[in-house]
């Protein structure tokens, strides 16, 4: 039995839980109570007690839906195309990044669920399911896109599950026994390397477009409708761009907040943030290309119904919620992320905000205006949510920190293995513990790492 | 050898049915109500049967043909007595502003008396909401003959200039004369009975062979009930005739609809479709053409597929991390020879989760070819006759359906009659699970019932009327749905 | 070298591919429920093939909303819950007022479902709750919707509302049988539009709210068939082709290509 030659910073989290901790949990528990209660209220008295009516028939549901789906897409832009590209510096990111995926896939496929009017008649979907609507679409893909995220979230995480299940002491049984489930068997051998990185790589490459088709179809739900504002051709690329970039956006949030409260210093640097920063900066003006596609072109014709859905955008009653979005979720991080002054990890923090934020306003604005004006007849409805909606909206987000929470408590947030080139070691070696792969483990760390132990602290398995 | 008096039926009988034969109608049948020619006095009567089918059990249009100065008398009894429930109808006649007593269930009889002092054509029918109420809309009495103004009366024949099918014009031609003599400069009006009731398709003027000419174009072939009318004038007085018109089919290109609708141009206003079955095929993936819609389900699932077979493979290699922890371990001698080792079981692995994603996607693919491109057993209407009867055995009386199972096809459009054959008793035929009952019937009477075998299954037939006989609750039958 | 277990892996994506074709099996045993049905021409007297439309003459309608009043009387109709409605009932016929100006010729347009031929409803529905009946018409099958809205949004008219609450009962329904051509009692948490009385259009009746504007003597609205070109108002009977053609009989927003199966006729001016 040997000693982890590891950081104990990365395993820390695994088992020292502070009060503050178990706090955060509690309310985040207490949030999600809450939504469970409000969704009761509603299945027993059904979706009146929303303010969803027969014109504004999609609500806060349908935007929590867009949103979730859109920030999953991060998993594949942050793991399969920086690991496609080759760029090492994701090492440390990546799996927040796939957590983010899944946890946000997980929370985001409830909300159509919570929207329905009969969801006891869920399984018609599978029984009487018709593969020319959208929806089933949807199904598929989200479905498809689920299973792809989980599978690559877990794969990548073998060896360290591995180290978990040998050497990681003071957890219970059931989390031993977690961890001796996902890792799948492994010890290290040469083959089973070789096993692994042709699943990764598979898997990397079938990610990307999994993903790209999830969004196009979710945009789909309202582009192939014939109402105005959404009957849009350009609605596809358009959300996968905002999925792209509210994406980005959360994975600055969620290293800004490990970096900090996990004192993760060495693993994500200034210039982590520093990319992902640029990153951002060049998916937030590939969005603004789009918006100028997307409402500049009827602008300029003005024609009659599209008018009229412009001019509550743009001066109406939507248009304070449009110009904050535009100015305040779009240019003003632009602005901090390309000033020199601003440009540093609580800059890049408060732009992130602002554009999550924003884009979960964007999709309220892509939704609700469109639905709100009458097809027939010259009125207006409003959409003024009630507290069941807000209450579930509340414990959709609730439900999410928490599961990402209580992952990077299972798990360790950043990649073992990959960073620091400590894997388990097959039983007849008594080398170094390096084996060769299509990795590269390189044991890449910041300099101000130094490997001792911190303060008697033992992690010898048991 | 037949005698001379034997051979002599045989041949009046040949003749008989030859005779009957060559005067069936053939294409073009026209018809007119009997006359009368009975003095003022003996009062003309009609019986007309009132259901939700229409007067007499059709909705063709009814003429009831009277002379100036008849006493009428129109007996309208209710036909909707295998309905379960009631379906009153009450009869207007115009112009004389007559109307019936409701005709129903629990009165089954009214009828219209006046005496024809008005001479013109007077339209009858159904005013109150009642199922068939379209049907009922095309009853004329034809009051016929001289009146107050000394008019003439006059005969009018109609016939089809020039035959066609649906979607092509067909020409009708009327010809009115009086005592044998063409009335030139007439209009004459005609009328195209509809389901929706009788519909004007066009007026014409007589000329000097007293010929009136009108075009239509039938949108539907099948039968079509024209009539011509004419009103009168000063001097003419009115007639009216009826004609039955078959239009045969028009040319039917294949109906294809296309997955993509603006690709072909096809919607559900050209799907055929059956009635009575409950859902029409579901559009744009039924008969679509090769060309379309194949490569597009097939590309979507080979898409769908392929992800899944990938993902297939990549669990594959999970499953052989697991087992290669216990037999696989190599040792690092050299690239080249790890490489060797591992390379055949990937080879072999590989081909089989192609094998199997082929597999999978020709039989989805032939699946979905099925059910597009299959065909189907053609459906039909079938009749049964159930009577019911009274039977002597073992010294008393048994009361039974005859036939007592009766099996149908399911999706088959089923006609049941029937018949009480017991003069004694009143029987009658209910199945409850389907909702359906003829309602009592008395000796010798007859009901009918319709209706779609939708569901397979096994349901009971009972008399509807308690205490019938005394063996009302033996009176059990069976009617068997297979598919 | 193979390891061992290849037969029992192979077993398994079997199995896995079996599962999925059984899944896809079943999405594609909807088109064998509907192909197994669809069989010869359909039989109605005299023969052929409905094609239902109705055509609503604007000269005549006074914005007088019988029709939608008869209309939630035929079909219990459940309320509106704050919607713009009829008395608090949702308007399954409703007679939209165009223009309060006295000059202005059309100022009420009665719109009932319009029948779409190629319905955008029909199209994006996941469970196919809605369809077209063999009466060509479109109905809703309120025992299998699950309450998506989906179809809500698709349609470009307002023509469909929902169950946000449970409708209220009355006694009398419990001794109605549910059938998508007559939708009593409702449920909670579907979606509901008229559709033009498919129960009493089997039973060779007119809808309700043609009936009414007989009966109120307007005589506003026709009810008929268009492969028969007869249409009919409870009084006469016209040929539907000639009407349109002389009355220049237009469709609501046909750009859009729904193909609506109703047609207004414009009045002649005032």
């Amino acid at each position: 039995m040997k000693e982890i030659q590891t950081s104990p910073v990365l395993l820390k989290p695994l088992t020292n839980y502070s009060k503050a901790y178990y706090a955060f949990v509690g309310i985040l528990f207490g949030i999600v109570g809450l939504g469970a209660y409000a969704y009761s209220v509603q299945l027993q008295d059904g979706l009146a007690v929303t303010a969803m009516r027969n014109n504004v028939l999609w609500g806060l549901y349908i935007t929590n839906f867009v949103f979730f789906i859109g920030i999953s897409h991060v998993g594949a832009l942050m793991s399969a195309i920086l690991r496609l590209s080759g760029a090492e510096w994701r090492k440390p990111i990546t799996r927040m990044a796939e957590a983010i995926t899944a946890c946000s896939l997980a929370v985001g496929a409830t909300m159509p669920i919570v929207d329905l009017g009969r969801p006891d008649r869920i399984l018609n979907i599978l029984f009487y399911g018709r593969i020319q609507s959208p929806i089933l679409w949807d199904f598929i893909s989200i479905g498809t896109y689920l299973t792809g995220s989980l599978v690559f979230l877990l794969l990548p995480m073998v060896p360290d599950t591995a180290l978990l299940r040998d050497r990681l002491g003071g957890v219970s049984a059931i989390r031993r026994r977690l961890y001796k489930v996902f890792s799948f068997g492994w010890t290290g051998t040469a083959y089973q390397h070789e096993k692994l990185e042709k699943a990764i790589g598979v898997m990397t490459v079938l990610i990307i477009p999994i993903a790209i088709s999830v969004h196009t179809v979710v945009s789909w739900i309202f582009a192939m409708t014939l109402r105005v504002g959404w009957n849009s051709s350009v609605f596809g690329p358009y959300f996968v761009a905002g999925a792209l970039l509210s994406g980005v956006a959360s994975v600055i949030l969620a290293m800004a907040f490990f970096r900090h409260f996990y004192r993760l210093d060495s693993y994500i640097t200034t210039k982590h943030f520093s990319n992902l920063a640029n990153l951002m900066l060049a998916m937030i003006v590939v969005y603004v290309y789009f918006t100028l596609n997307e409402y500049l072109t009827p602008a300029y014709k003005w024609e009659t119904s599209e008018g009229q859905l412009l001019s509550v955008l743009f001066t109406g009653d939507f248009s304070i919620l449009f110009l904050s979005v535009q100015i305040l979720g779009l240019i003003v991080p632009a602005i901090l992320l390309s000033l020199p002054r601003t440009r540093n990890i609580l800059g890049y923090s408060v732009a992130s905000a602002l554009v999550v934020v924003g884009m979960w306003i964007k999709r309220f604005l892509v939704i609700i205006p469109t639905l709100a004006r009458a097809q027939v007849g010259e009125f207006w409805a409003t959409y003024h949510p009630t507290w069941v909606e807000w209450s579930i909206t509340a414990a959709s987000i609730a439900g999410f920190i928490l599961l990402y929470a209580v992952f990077s408590r299972v798990f360790p947030i950043v990649s073992i293995w990959e960073t620091e080139g400590i894997t388990e070691e097959p039983s007849d070696f008594t080398g170094p513990s390096v084996t060769s792969g299509g990795f590269g483990f390189s044991a890449e760390r910041s300099d101000a790492l130094t490997r001792q132990d911190d303060g008697g602290v033992d992690y010898v398995g048991q | 050898m037949l005698g001379n008096r034997k051979s002599a039926v045989l041949l009046s009988a040949i003749a008989l049915l030859v005779i009957a034969a060559l005067a069936l109608p053939v294409t073009v049948s026209s018809q007119s109500a009997a006359k009368s020619v009975s003095a003022a006095v003996d009062p003309k009567s009609f019986t007309v049967t009132v259901s939700r089918y229409g007067f007499n059990g059709t909705n063709a249009p009814l003429l009831l043909e009277l002379r100036r100065g008849d006493v009428v008398h129109i007996t309208f009894v209710y036909g909707d007595s295998d309905l379960p429930y009631d379906n009153p109808h009450v009869i207007f006649l115009e112009g004389y502003d007559l109307r019936t007593s409701i005709v129903s269930k629990t009165n089954p009889t009214a009828t219209l008396d006046f005496i024809a002092t008005q001479t013109g054509t007077f339209a009858f029918y159904c005013v109150i909401p009642c199922d068939g109420m379209l049907n009922l809309s095309s009853g004329r009495v034809v009051v016929a003959g001289q009146d107050d103004t000394g008019r003439l009366p006059t005969e009018i024949d109609v016939m089809v200039d020039e035959a066609s099918s649906e979607g092509q014009a067909t020409s009708f031609m009327a010809t009115l004369t009086q005592g044998g003599q063409p009335v030139a400069g007439a209009q004459v009006d005609f009328y195209a009975n509809t389901t929706l009731g009788p519909m004007k398709i066009g007026t014409g003027l007589t000329d000097q062979n007293g010929v009136a000419r009108v075009g239509y174009t039938f949108l539907r072939s099948g039968e079509w009930d024209i009539v011509v009318e004419f009103v009168g004038s000063e001097k003419f007085g009115p007639s009216a005739k009826r004609l039955t018109v078959n239009v045969g089919p028009g040319a039917r290109e294949p109906i294809l609809v296309s997955i993509i609708p603006s690709l072909s141009g096809e919607s559900i206003s050209t799907l055929p479709y059956v009635r009575g079955q409950n859902r029409m095929p579901d559009l744009r993936l039924v008969g679509v053409p090769l060309a379309q819609g194949v490569p597009f389900i097939t590309m979507i699932l080979l898409i769908v597929g392929s992800v899944w077979a990938a993902y297939g493979y990549v669990f594959a290699q999970i499953r052989a991390i697991k087992q290669g922890s216990t037999t696989e371990i190599t040792e690092e001698k050299g690239g080249g020879e790890r490489k060797m080792q591992s390379t055949p079981a990937k080879k072999g692995f590989d081909k089989r989760i192609l094998f199997g994603v082929i597999l999978l996607v020709v039989v989805l693919a032939g699946v979905f070819a099925f059910y597009q491109f299959g065909t189907t057993a053609q459906r039909k209407t079938e009749t049964v006759k159930i009577d019911i009867k009274m039977l002597m055995q073992n010294g008393g009386e048994r009361h039974v359906f005859d036939p007592a199972t009766i099996t149908v096809h399911k999706g088959d459009h089923i006609v049941l009659i029937v018949t009480n054959t017991d003069d004694d008793s009143i029987h009658g035929v209910i199945i409850p699970e389907l909702n359906l009952n003829t309602g009592p019937l008395t000796g010798d009477q007859s009901a009918r019932i319709e209706f779609d075998a939708n569901a397979t299954g096994t349901y009971t037939i009972l008399c509807p009327v308690p205490g019938c006989a005394p063996d009302h609750a033996q009176m059990i039958g069976q009617l068997v749905v297979v598919a | 070298m193979k390891p061992k277990t290849l037969s029992r892996r192979r077993f398994m994506k079997w199995a896995a591919s079996v599962g999925v074709a059984a899944a896809g099996g079943m999405a594609l045993s909807n088109f064998a429920e509907t192909r197994s049905k669809f069989t010869a021409m359909a039989q109605m007297a005299g023969g052929g093939q409905r094609r239902w439309v109705m055509v609503i003459d604007l000269e005549r309608c006074n914005g007088c909303q019988k029709c939608t009043q008869a209309c939630v009387d035929e079909h219990h109709i459940p309320p509106a819950w704050g919607n713009p409605n009829y008395n608090g009932y949702q308007e399954w016929i409703k007679v939209v007022h165009t223009s309060s100006d006295p000059n202005d010729a059309a100022q009420f347009l009665p719109m009932p479902c319009f029948n779409c031929q190629n319905a955008p409803c029909v199209k994006v529905c996941p469970v196919g709750a809605t369809y077209y009946n063999d009466e060509g018409l479109v109905v809703i099958d309120n025992t299998r919707c699950i309450g998506c809205r989906f179809c809500m949004a698709a349609c470009p008219y307002d023509r469909r509302y929902f169950n946000w609450g449970e409708p209220p009962h009355t006694p009398d329904e419990q001794f109605i049988n549910y059938t998508p051509d007559y939708p009593v009692p409702h449920r909670k948490g579907t979606t509901e539009k008229c559709n033009w009385c498919s129960h009493r259009v089997r039973m060779g009746r007119l809808p309700a709210c043609v009936e009414a504007c007989h009966k109120e003597g307007m005589n506003a609205i026709f009810f008929g068939d268009a492969n028969e070109d007869a249409i009919t108002n409870g009084q006469e009977t016209l040929v539907l082709s000639e009407t349109l053609a002389r009355r220049s009989g237009y469709r609501f927003r046909e750009e859009l290509g729904t193909e609506p199966s109703l047609y207004y006729l414009p009045p002649s001016g005032k």
